[in-house]
Formats: C-alpha cells, structure tokens, sequence
C-alpha cells in the first residue's frame, strides 16, 4: 500500500484512536517475543541483596518468631553469603528493621525460588514441595499472642492483617502448586495504582479466591527469556516485574524506588545463574542420538544448546500446545483491569504486560531438575511428557512426611504414585491435598502431544540427550 | 503454661475459696485460660498424645486445671423439656506432683456447678472441697470424680460408654453411648493446623442419651433426654502461655437429626484481623467430618465479647441454622449460653439445642456495657 493511498490515511488515523482506546487491552500475537533491553546491575551486589536484604519490609517481631520452639533449631540448607542476623534465619527469612527499630523477620524469594536437590540448596530451582494448602491464619494470630501493646505489636499487626486480607487467594488445594501470580493480583486490588497506598477494601474487583495452580520456573533462564511468565505478558524491563509480587508491604512510590534501585544488582545476579548438571550416568552414546531426534523434532520451539546455540523465544498458541488452556485465558480475557493498575503503576513505568492466549516454549536448561512439568506441574515425569497417553490422571509424591521424594533416573523426575481416583475419593483432608488430580479446572494434564509419534527407542535417546542440558 | 500462668490460677483459685458461698460471678476461668492457650500452642505444631482410655478418664495430676462436664436436654413427661448442665473443675493449688496410678496427692480443690433452666425456672447449685481433706477427689479404677456428695462415675474405656452422675438428693442420670470419643486434636484441625498439643487436651463423648430422675426441691421426676460429655485438661507442662489476646469461642450444638456440631472460633480480643472458625460434625453414624475456614461461615449477629446470637452455614451438608439464646436467664448462672438452633440442613427444618462459651482476656456478660 502506498503511503500516500487516502485509505491508508483512514486505517491509520482509526487504528490509532482504537490504540488510544484499547491501550489496556493489548494482548501479544503468537510467535517470536523480541528482545528488551535491561537495565544494567552488579550481580556480585545482587547477590548480597538476594541473599540480605528484605524486600518484603513487614513480618513478625523477631521477638516473636525466636519464642517458638523451632526458631531454636540451627537452619539447614543455609546459602554462603547470609550475613548477620540472616547467618540464624531459615534461607526463606529474611531479617529487617522497621522504621520504629523494631526488628522483622521477613519472607524473602528463595521460600519458592530455591530447593535443596542432592543435600545442597540451589538458587534459583523452584520450589515445587511447598504446602500453601495450610491455613496461615492460625499461626499469624499465634505469634502476636503474647505480644503487648507498643511497637512490636503494632509491626506483628502490620503483617498479620496484610497477610490476613491476602490468605484465600494464596491457599491452594494441592500441596506443591503455587499461588504467587493470583497474589499478585490481589496485592493490585487492593492498591491504588498511582501512590501504592494500600486499602482494606480492595479497589478493583479481586481475583477469585481458587488460584489456578503454578509450578515455578527456575530462574536460570533468565538470562534467555525475553518475556517473564508462562503466557510471556512480562514484557520490557524485567526488574518491576520481579518486585511486584513481593512488594506486600510496599505501600508508596518512594519504597517501590528505593528498592527497585537495589532490585536491578538482583535481576544481574539472576541473569548469571546456570543449571545445576545431571549429578547421575549419562549414555553419551544415546545422548547423541536423542540430540538428532531433538534438533528434528523439539528446537523448532525449545531453541538448541551449545555456543551457537539460538532460543527462539516463541509464544506457542493454545491451539498449537494444547496444554490445560485456563492459565492463558484468565490473563487473556479476565484480567484487564489488572494490565490497566500495572500501566498506571510505578512497576508498569518501564515496561508493557501483554498477556498472550498461548504459553512460552521455555529453555530446556536443567530440564531434568524441574520436575514436574508444565506451566502447572500436571505431568510428574518427563517420560510422561513424552509419551501423553502414559501420563496419570490421578497422582502424589512418593514421599514420607516432610522428606523429598527420590529420583526417579528412569522417567527423569521425583517418583510418584499413579492413583485410582481423583481427590473427591479421598476420606481426609490430609490425604487429599496431596492428590494431584488432573481432572480439576486449570490441572488438567492434556497437550504437548510432540513427542507420542516417536518411537520407543527414539523416545529413550531424547530422555537421555535431556539429562544433558 | 509457665509460672505466670499457674500464679494465674492459684490467684484464682484463691479468689474462690475466699469467696464464702455466693454463687461465683465467673466462669470456671482457668479451664478458660487453658483452653485458649492450648489453640494458641496448637500453631506450633507439637503433636498431642494420643487418647488412653479409661485412664484418661481420671484426673491429670500434671496438669493445672481440668474439667469434667455433661450438658443435657432432660424431657420431663407432660412437661416442657430443661437444659441440664453438669461441670466438675479441679485446679492445682501447689506444685504439680508426679503422676500417680490411682489419684494425685497434690494439693487441688474441686468445684462442681450444675445449672438447670426450664419449667421449674433456672436452678443453681454448686460444691465445693479441697482433694486433700478427701472430700473430693479423683480415682482411676472404675473412674470416677466427686466433690462432696456429688459423685460421676466415668467408663468402660471404649463405647459403649456408660456415665453415672449422683447426689444426697437422689438424682441419678445415667448416660449411655456408642460413638467413639473425639480427641480434642480433631477440633485443633479444623482450624488449619495439623496437630494440637500439650497446651490442652481432651476428648468428646457425643451423642450420649440419658435416663434416670432429677430431683428438685425433694420432688423426684423421671426424666429421659440427649447429652454429651466432655473431659478437657491443660495448663501443665510445656506450654508457653501464649494464648493472651485471642479470644476462643466454643459451640457444641446437638441437632434433632443425631448429629452433634462442635465448632471454634478463634478471634482477636482486640478489633481487627480476621475470625478462624472450624467446625466437626458426627453424624448418627458416627462418621467425623471435618470443616475449615473455607468451607463454612460461621458469624456472630450481635456485638459483645460473649454473643449468643450466631449464624452458621456449611454448603458441603446444606445446612444453615441459626443460634438465639434459650433463655436469658441461665447465662448468668453457667458458663457460657444455652442456646435453640433453628435452620434447615438439606432442605429440611432442624432444630436443636447447645451452647456457646466465649473465653479470652476483656470477656464481659452479655448485655454489660461494651
Ligand atoms: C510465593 C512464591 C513466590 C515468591 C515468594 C516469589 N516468586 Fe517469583 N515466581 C513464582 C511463580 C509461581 C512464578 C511463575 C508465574 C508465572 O509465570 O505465571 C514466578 C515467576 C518469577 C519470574 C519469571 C520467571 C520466568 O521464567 O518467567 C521471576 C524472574 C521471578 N519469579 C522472580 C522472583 C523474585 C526476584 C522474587 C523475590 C522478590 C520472587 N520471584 C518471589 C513464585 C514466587
Ligand atoms: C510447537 C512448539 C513445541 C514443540 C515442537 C515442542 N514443544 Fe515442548 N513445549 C512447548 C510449549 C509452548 C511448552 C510450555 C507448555 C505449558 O507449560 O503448558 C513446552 C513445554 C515443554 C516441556 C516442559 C517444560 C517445563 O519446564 O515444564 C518440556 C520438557 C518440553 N516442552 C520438551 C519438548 C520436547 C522434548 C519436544 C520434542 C519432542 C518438544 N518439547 C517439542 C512447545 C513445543
């Protein structure tokens, strides 16, 4: 069309006042995601801040928490680097000080974006055992029991109300799936966009009270995605969106900045983190020959490793995956008002959130360690992934108590038990949320049918070139 | 409940020793007190014992307070019926002792109170003894508590279980059952936590019927009713007296289908965050369902540290009733409030009876100035 045609005239002038109309309402297409530029940081410095400082600046009074019996305990699995008071704390806690000198023990990221694996913790491996099926109400109330009016109790009160008002969207009804994006949203709805003053009564219509469920990516394919989140809607700088769902106390602009000032050193530092390797044998021989099976049949989407290696950042459409669709399209379609409270944020400042009806083909980079698979942990193994009509509609961890399951070297994954029947055959509550079942709305297991056409044998040799990456 | 908490109850049971024979302007406040803090205690997870009967039964030596209580709805032939309700508490005046086989030599007092509401209007009456001037006490075999002339004969241990309450007066109630008793721990569950403690332990025989004759003012009635029986102990060892601030209320409803309620609310004494209620229902089968947060709504419709007045809703069984005092007057005389439950479960009109109990710090009567 030429330029001086009058009816591109008409086409452009409309498409610009219905972008000026439909601003909220930009969705991505299907396809490559282009690159953002980031803001730059030191991830020496990120460290430190990662591993010290808090970013969720409201908790129980030290006080509080060293009064139970199990703050006693030394903290296992403790990170190199914990410095002062953190060297005592959990990894997942982080302690601060608040403006009245009142010393908090916060949560931080590594209590869903680090688990141990082989005795050691990693950063950056998600946590995909964690129980948010508990409800936390009890033990905030605990805490401030014994607590008597002045400072510490007013910072308990602080935390405990927060995270009162946030609880249901958080709980989940299976342990091991996370909640944290249905957080997200409720923290939004209950903030004014513009100053971050936090409200009781939530300002825009909440999310519901049933989180969809997540598993967590690990973030050492940061330093390859374009775009943050499964649907890719995190587009351009990456560093808001981090902060976002931790800032549950971050009640102004002036906070938000200061911590998004230290919050670009974390992003570099994140930016930096690699796989942990496959710590069992590998048939190098095999491995070879499921890396032609893989270039043929998987890079298309998942890219190629190695120095020339090239991630293609694709957004596949739902049509095309065909995995549990209720993820994408809530953010698609009933999230609006959300993309709206981001753009007028602070976090949205530097960058567009442009949910996509499809899911990111991710990097499979220490795919062998993020198990289980899928934007919402429905497959256990990824000789299930491979095979869809192998997958267990019903399913749990192997496991007893609080001990991880084992590793399964043969489906590449933790061992799990195929069951009969689905939670509602479950007699107790105990015995239920540990029952994933694939046939609730958002679990479903169906899709990515890419590697049932293999045959057996291709099929073994790709498992085996998996545990390389 | 540490040394600030058994000063607590020794200031306490002091107070009611001293108290000459008015009736006591307040509930049993140390079974109060133990309560709360066994729901407190129940956050940090410390698995309770499991249940020994009918050693369980007896008395827990250990323990600071205890308390022993049935509560009935007694039909009286061509007559309205009367809520009957029974409490036996003992309190530690010294140091725990050690455990014993048969009793406890520590130095504890006794106090029973049994309050009636019905035609004959409300009746208080109460005793009272010190456990080492053997006017009162405990044995483990058969089972058995008294204070004075009042005795409660507690057994076998497992269903189906026969209970036998006695006076100088004549009455005689016995109670008769089958469902299995519930331990306390169940209840700690329903409000989201995995396990309860040593902070408070307990057990609920629901359920239960009742035959025998009351006697009021020499006159002997046969009577015939539906009770429950509960046996709570805490406030020994181990805990932390971590309760202060939490407000706990108890609603035990039995409803004309069979099937008892036993609900907790746990709030805030002060304004602000948000009420935890979880309820267990047993149903004539004497199956145990379980009901968190979640999965009911459970809201006062009045204002005060002690409502009576309740809504309680759980969509999984269609059931929602609500709870308005039987009478005013027996409140002041009992801890906690008879109530009448009225509503509908699966679409049919129930009704019941039970009672509510509200304990925690700043608790005033209904209806004192708030
Ligand atoms: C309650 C658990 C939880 C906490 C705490 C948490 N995250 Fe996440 N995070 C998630 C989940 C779940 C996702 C996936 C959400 C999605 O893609 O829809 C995620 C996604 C991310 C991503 C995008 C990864 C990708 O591949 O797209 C980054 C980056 C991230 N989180 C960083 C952080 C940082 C930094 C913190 C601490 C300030 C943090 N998260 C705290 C659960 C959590
Ligand atoms: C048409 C594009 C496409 C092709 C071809 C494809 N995938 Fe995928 N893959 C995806 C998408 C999109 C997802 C994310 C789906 C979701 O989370 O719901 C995914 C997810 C995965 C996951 C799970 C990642 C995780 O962290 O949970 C694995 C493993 C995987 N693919 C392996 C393969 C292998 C092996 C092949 C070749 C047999 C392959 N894929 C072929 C698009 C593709």
């Amino acid at each position: 069309m030429h330029w001086r045609d009058r009816r591109w005239w008409t086409w452009g002038l409309l498409a610009l006042v219905l972008a000026g109309c439909d601003r909220p309402g930009e969705k991505a297409e299907a396809g490559r995601i282009a690159a953002a530029e980031q803001r730059p940081g030191d991830p020496v410095r990120g460290r430190d801040a990662l591993l010290n400082r808090a970013v969720v600046t409201c908790g129980p009074p030290h006080a509080a928490y060293a009064a139970r019996a199990a703050a006693a305990e030394a903290p296992a699995l403790n990170p190199a680097g914990r410095t002062g008071r953190n060297a005592e704390l959990p990894y997942m806690l982080t302690a601060h000080v608040d403006p009245a000198g009142v010393e908090l023990v916060t949560s931080n990221c590594l209590g869903c974006h680090a688990a141990p694996l082989e005795g050691e913790l990693v950063i950056g491996l998600g946590n995909e055992f964690l129980d948010l099926t508990e409800d936390p109400l009890v033990a905030i109330e605990a805490l401030g029991a014994g607590l008597a009016p002045g400072p510490e109790r007013a910072a308990w009160r602080r935390w405990a109300d927060r995270v009162g008002r946030v609880a249901d969207y958080m709980m989940t009804d299976t342990v091991g799936v996370n909640s944290a994006n249905n957080l997200t949203l409720a923290l939004m709805a209950h903030r004014d966009p513009q100053t971050l003053a936090w409200s009781d009564a939530p300002l825009i219509a909440p999310p519901p009270t049933r989180p969809l469920p997540v598993s967590v990516p690990p973030w050492w394919h940061l330093a390859k995605k374009h775009a943050l989140f499964y649907n890719g809607e995190g587009r351009g700088d990456h560093v808001r969106y981090m902060m976002l769902a931790s800032t549950t106390c971050t009640d102004s602009v002036a906070e938000a900045r200061a911590i998004d000032a230290w919050f670009v050193d974390v992003r570099a530092y994140l930016a930096t983190l690699r796989p942990p390797p496959y710590p069992y044998p590998i048939d190098t021989e095999l491995a070879r020959v499921g890396a032609r099976v893989f270039a043929d049949r998987c890079a298309s989407c998942h890219g190629t490793q190695g120095a020339d290696g090239r991630y293609p950042n694709k957004l596949v459409a739902l049509g095309k995956v065909g995995t549990d669709p209720a993820l994408a399209r809530a953010a698609f379609a009933d999230a609006d008002r959300f993309l709206d409270w981001f753009h007028d944020s602070f976090y949205g400042e530097l960058g567009r959130s442009r949910p996509g009806l499809g899911y990111v083909a991710p990097p499979l980079d220490g795919i062998w360690a993020t198990a289980p698979y899928l934007h919402n942990g429905a497959v256990p193994t990824l000789a299930d992934l491979l095979e869809s009509g192998a997958r267990p509609a019903f399913w749990r961890h192997q496991r007893s108590g609080q001990a991880l399951p084992e590793y399964d070297t043969e489906r590449l994954g933790w061992r799990y038990r195929r069951l009969a029947a689905g939670k509602s055959a479950a007699m107790s509550w105990e015995e239920r949320k540990h029952i994933y079942d694939t046939s609730l709305h958002g679990y479903g297991n169906q899709g990515h049918d890419f590697g049932d056409r293999l045959d057996p044998a291709a099929r073994r040799a790709l498992l085996e070139y998996l545990k390389t990456l | 409940m540490g040394g600030r908490g058994r000063h607590r109850l020794m200031a306490l049971a002091a107070a009611w020793l001293l108290g000459g024979c008015e009736a006591p302007s307040a509930p049993p406040a140390p079974t109060a007190d133990a309560l709360v803090e066994g729901v407190a205690l129940v956050a940090t997870g410390v698995a309770p014992g499991a249940l020994r009967l009918p050693d369980d039964h007896a008395a827990h030596p250990r323990q600071g307070g205890e308390l022993w209580r049935l509560q009935a709805k007694l039909e009286v032939a061509g007559d309205r019926p009367q809520l009957f309700t029974l409490g036996i508490v003992r309190l530690n005046l010294g140091r725990p002792s050690r455990p014993q086989s048969s009793a406890w030599s520590s130095d504890a007092l006794l106090w029973g109170w049994s309050a009636r509401l019905g035609p004959d209007g409300p009746g208080l009456a109460q005793r009272r003894a010190r456990a080492t001037l053997g006017l009162a006490g405990a044995a483990l075999s058969p089972a058995r508590v008294w204070v004075r002339d009042w005795g409660l004969a507690l057994g076998p241990g497992r269903p189906p279980w026969r209970l036998v309450f006695e006076d100088a007066e004549g009455t005689r109630l016995v109670l008769g059952g089958s469902r299995p008793a519930l331990g306390l721990a169940r209840l700690g569950e329903t409000l989201g936590v995995e396990a309860t403690t040593a902070g408070l332990q307990g057990y609920l025989l629901s359920g239960l019927t009742v035959a025998g004759r009351l006697v009021v003012a020499g006159r002997a009635r046969p009577v015939t009713g539906q009770a429950w029986f509960e046996h709570l102990w805490g406030g020994g060892e181990g805990g932390t007296g971590a309760g202060a601030g939490l407000r706990l209320t108890r609603l035990t409803l039995q409803l004309d289908d069979a099937r008892t309620l036993a609900c907790v609310e746990l709030r805030r004494a002060e304004a602000g965050g948000r009420p935890i209620p979880g309820c267990v229902l047993v149903d004539a089968a004497a199956q145990v369902h379980r009901f968190r947060r979640r999965e009911l709504r459970l809201e006062p419709l009045e204002g005060g540290a002690r409502p009576a007045r309740w809504r309680l809703e759980i969509p999984a069984v269609a059931l929602a009733v609500e709870l308005t005092p039987w009478d005013d007057a027996l409140e002041t005389i009992a801890p906690g409030v008879a109530v009448r439950v009225a509503g509908r479960a699966e679409g049919r009109v129930i009704e019941g009876w039970g009672w509510v109990e509200s304990i925690g710090p700043g608790q005033r009567r209904r209806g004192e100035g708030e």
